[in-house]
C-alpha cells in the first residue's frame, strides 16, 4: 500500500510546486505591474491637471483683467465634463479667492468657504498654475483631482488579474499533470518491479531505463 | 431749481467719474489684449489719444508712465486729426456719426484703435465702444474695423464683449 501511494503523493507534488512556483511569478508579475499601473495612472492624471489648469488659466486671462467673475465661472465650468476634477479654484494677484467650481459629487469634501490650504490637504492629486497675461501675473489656478477613479481602476485590475490568474494556475495544474508523467512513469515502473520482485522474488525480472538519468542500460536489483 | 441742482450735481458727477475711471481701466485692460503693428509708429511710446472729450481727463492720466507690450504709455490730448496717426489709441467723444465714419477711414491700415462712448459707436464703424447696462460698463467690439486698422483683437477679449459686430 505504501509503495503505491508515494509515486502518488510525489506526483501531487510535483503538479503543486510547478502550480505555486507559477501562481507566485503571476503575482509578482501582477503586483509589479499594479505598482507600475498606480505611478503611471498618477502621473498621466497630474499632467491631466496641469494641462487643463495652464488651459483654464489662459482662457480666464481676460475675465481677471476686467474682473468677470461670470465670465471665469463660466470658463472653468467647462471641466465638468472631465469626471476625474473636483474642484477648480481662481485666485487673482493679490491671492484672493477669485471664483470657483465643485463638482457636486465633491461639494461634501469640498463645501463652499473651503480655505485654499484645506483644499491642498484635502487634494489627493492637485496642480497649480500661474495664470499669465505676456509678462504679467493676474492670479493663479488650482485644480484637485479625485481618487475615485484610480480606486475603480485598482479594483477593476485586481479582479481581471485574480481571474487571469485563476485561469492561468488551472492551465498550469493541466500542463503540469501532463508532463509530469514523463518523470513519474518510470519512477512508477521502477516501484512496482521492485514491490513484484520483493514480492514474487523472481530476480531474473529487469527493468528498461527509459531516460537517461540512471545512466544504465537496465536495472538489476542486489540480491 | 438752483438748490435741487446743488444736491443732485454733484452725486450725478460722483457717478460720472466712477464711470470713466472704469472705463480707463478698460482701455489700459483692451489695450493688454490687443495687437498692434508696431512697425507703423517704431519708437518706444504707446500713445493713447483723447479726441474732443473732457470726460476722461481726470481719469486717464494714471495710465501716463504704465506699460503695453513694453511701450512706456502716454496718454495726450489731441489738437488735431493729424495727430491720430501717432496713437495706438484715440478716445473719441460724442462727435456724431459722420465724425465717426470719417475716423474710421482716417485710421484705415494705421494700426490706431478707435474707442467711443458715443451711442452706437462700434454700429457706426468704431473699433471698441463703451455701453453702460444696468449701472455696469460694458463694451461692443466692431471686428471689421478691426480688421481694417491692422489692429488685432484676441478671442478671449471678445468673450467679455457685450456683442461682436463681425
Amino acid at each position: 500500500m505504501t509503495l503505491r501511494r508515494k509515486p502518488y503523493s510525489l506526483r501531487l507534488k510535483l503538479i503543486l510546486v510547478t502550480t505555486i512556483a507559477t501562481a507566485v511569478a503571476l503575482l509578482v508579475c501582477a503586483g509589479s505591474l499594479a505598482i507600475y499601473d498606480r505611478w503611471n495612472f498618477t502621473q498621466q492624471l497630474n499632467y491631466e491637471l496641469t494641462t487643463h489648469a495652464k488651459i483654464l488659466g489662459a482662457n480666464c486671462t481676460a475675465a481677471l483683467e476686467f474682473g468677470d467673475k461670470a465670465n471665469a465661472a463660466e470658463v472653468i465650468r467647462a471641466v465638468s465634463a472631465n469626471h476625474r476634477i473636483e474642484i477648480v479654484v481662481v485666485y487673482d494677484k493679490n491671492g484672493k479667492e477669485f471664483v470657483r467650481y465643485t463638482r457636486p459629487e465633491a461639494l461634501r469634501k469640498f463645501p463652499a468657504g473651503f480655505s485654499s490650504e484645506n483644499i491642498l490637504s484635502a487634494a489627493n492629486f492637485s496642480a497649480t498654475s500661474p495664470i499669465m497675461l505676456h509678462d504679467e501675473q493676474l492670479g493663479s489656478i488650482l485644480l484637485e483631482g479625485g481618487e475615485g477613479d484610480l480606486t475603480i481602476r485598482t479594483r477593476t485590475y485586481f479582479l481581471v488579474a485574480g481571474l487571469l490568474m485563476a485561469i492561468a494556475v488551472a492551465v498550469a495544474i493541466g500542463v503540469a499533470s501532463g508532463l509530469q508523467r514523463r518523470i513519474f512513469d518510470p519512477i512508477a515502473e521502477l516501484v512496482t518491479g521492485m514491490a513484484e520482485i520483493t514480492q514474487k522474488k523472481d530476480y531474473s525480472l529487469r527493468i528498461d531505463d527509459k531516460g537517461d538519468d540512471c545512466n544504465i542500460p537496465s536495472f538489476s536489483p542486489p540480491v | 431749481m438752483i438748490i435741487a441742482f446743488c444736491l443732485f450735481a454733484p452725486a450725478r458727477t460722483h457717478a460720472s467719474d466712477r464711470e470713466h475711471q472704469v472705463k480707463s481701466g478698460f482701455v489700459y485692460s483692451i489695450a493688454k489684449f490687443c495687437d498692434w503693428d508696431f512697425s507703423k509708429k517704431p519708437g518706444n511710446r504707446f500713445v493713447i489719444g483723447i479726441y474732443r472729450t473732457r470726460a476722461f481727463d481726470l481719469d486717464i492720466d494714471v495710465l501716463n508712465g504704465k506699460t503695453i507690450r513694453g511701450r512706456s504709455v502716454s496718454v495726450e490730448q489731441l489738437r488735431s486729426e493729424a495727430d491720430i496717426a501717432n496713437c495706438q489709441v484715440v478716445i473719441v467723444g460724442d462727435v456724431g456719426t459722420e465724425n465717426i465714419r470719417h475716423l474710421v477711414n482716417l485710421c484705415k491700415n494705421s494700426s490706431t484703435l478707435l474707442v467711443g462712448e458715443s451711442e452706437g459707436f462700434t454700429r457706426d464703424g468704431g473699433t471698441i465702444g463703451f455701453v453702460l447696462r444696468d449701472g455696469t460698463v460694458r463694451f461692443q467690439v466692431n471686428l471689421q474695423t478691426a480688421q481694417v486698422d491692422r489692429v488685432s483683437i484676441s478671442s478671449k477679449l471678445l468673450t467679455l464683449a457685450e456683442q461682436v459686430f463681425r
